[in-house]
């Protein structure tokens, strides 16, 4: 009978100590395209329980007015200003000009903008709190941001670190509708804080190039909203987004010697334009 | 002793029961993906990509992968999950890495050599040691370095 116990006991523990005791495990950075010899696997990829659209959060839609040297700099008249927050009293203006002002820090934030960086992070932690979500932008986060303000990596990492804990309470509450207003608030701001910098013309090439790039997190962005077009809040800009979206598909792109994506000026205008009458819609909403 | 062995069949039910249910939550394992990122000097995306799944569920991540920049993708699983393989593949779904793990964590990096949106998806092992419906957290975390400056 002792040996039954004990072989029960070995049975049952053993795993738990052998999981436990496992190796990270890191594949290599080369990887070379494979046949799709797994066909079953690819056929219940059709099938996902769950799907996220990963669209770009505010800090990264910002940073790519960072890439590639593209000349961008900080112009302080093209943030939503802090004054419009008082009218923002519906849950639905809350969430859109929380993704606005999370963009408008995080470009501040990519400059060195150290006394605009303070002042929007206290802004979005009182909209942030209004919404619901609890210790988004605490006193840590704010000593963190003061502490890295020259560090533009670490920055990034703080503002990232601290949106994924909004993402991650807004999903684990059900509140996936909040979520999606910021992160679309926050790429249009993104879009426009570009568009903005370039005076609509095609002269500053890298980031018109990095501006016709953003047509993938846009059909995304689309594909998304047509799984969500239940929620009021973003059906609101269903039809803006998928016709800013056509516009994208109908301008004809190249790609120059450098690699950079182009388009006739007329065309780029015509993005311009849209970007501009979203985020206005965005920022007068009450 | 019979009595022993009864008392001892019932520990042993409610211990491994609620190991399994309880090894992670999946912010801790979200977490863990943003640790391991940092320690790489990735920077997150900020996204949360975490959902429960049970055998043979997929869970996908869509998601624009830029030229310029190289990409590290950490999977976590709950401990309870026998395994799962993961998938990188196109719009087309045309497949352009796979692996599979009966561990719970796979990382892998990735360049692309054009900029695309692409579909990681993960989908937990079936096996016959695991009960059927036992649900167990997968997170999905994405970290990029830029590459051209």
């Amino acid at each position: 009978m002792k040996k039954i116990i004990i072989l029960i006991l070995v049975c049952t523990f053993i795993p738990y100590f052998v999981s436990s005791c496992k190796k990270e495990k890191k594949t290599d950075n080369n990887i070379t395209e494979i046949d799709s010899d797994s066909l079953a696997f690819q056929k219940k990829i059709e099938e996902a329980k769950e799907i996220f659209y990963s669209l770009p959060a505010p800090h990264e839609v910002a940073e790519l007015l960072t890439n590639q040297q593209n000349d961008a700099y900080f112009d302080q008249t093209l943030l939503n200003s802090l004054d419009n927050s008082e009218k923002y009293t519906t849950e639905v203006a809350k969430a859109y000009n929380l993704g606005i002002y999370s963009a408008d820090l995080s470009y501040a934030s990519l400059f060195e903008q150290n006394q605009i960086v303070i002042k929007y992070m206290a802004k979005n932690k009182v909209l942030a709190e209004q919404l619901g979500i609890i210790n988004a932008f605490d006193d840590e986060t704010l000593n963190k941001l003061q502490d890295n303000i020259n560090n533009r990596d670490q920055i990034m990492r703080i503002i990232s670190e601290n949106f994924m804990n909004s993402d991650a309470y807004l999903q684990e509450n059900n509140r996936q509708d909040i979520g999606a207003m910021i992160l679309l608030g926050g790429w249009i701001e993104g879009m426009y804080i570009a568009m903005k910098l370039t005076d609509c013309t095609t002269k500053n090439k890298k980031l018109v190039s990095s501006i016709l790039e953003q047509k993938l997190s846009l059909e995304l962005t689309v594909k998304f909203l047509e799984d969500y077009k239940n929620y009021d809040g973003l059906r609101l800009f269903y039809d803006d987004i998928k016709n800013l979206y056509e516009i994208y598909e109908s301008i004809p792109t190249e790609i120059d010697d450098k690699g950079l994506l182009t388009t006739k000026e007329s065309d780029f205008i015509k993005i311009c334009k849209k970007i501009e009458k979203i985020r206005n819609k965005i920022v007068s909403l009450t | 002793m019979a009595k022993l062995l009864s008392y001892l069949i019932i520990f042993i039910f409610f211990f491994t029961n609620s190991f399994g249910q309880s090894t992670s939550t999946c912010k801790e394992l979200a977490e863990r993906g943003i640790a391991i990122l940092n320690e790489n000097s990735y920077i997150p995306d900020g996204r949360y990509n975490s959902t429960l799944l049970k055998e043979n569920e997929v869970s996908q991540v869509y998601k624009p992968f830029i030229k310029g920049k190289k990409y590290m993708i950490v999977i976590t699983a709950d401990k309870v999950l026998p395994g799962f393989e993961v998938s990188l593949a196109d719009m087309t779904r045309k497949i352009i890495y796979n692996d599979s793990t009966s561990d719970n964590k796979i990382i892998f990096e990735y360049t692309p050599e054009k900029s695309q949106n692409l579909i990681i998806s993960v989908k937990v092992n079936e096996s016959e040691e695991v009960e059927k419906n036992l649900r167990g957290c997968v997170n999905i975390i994405i970290g990029s370095i830029r590459i051209i400056d």
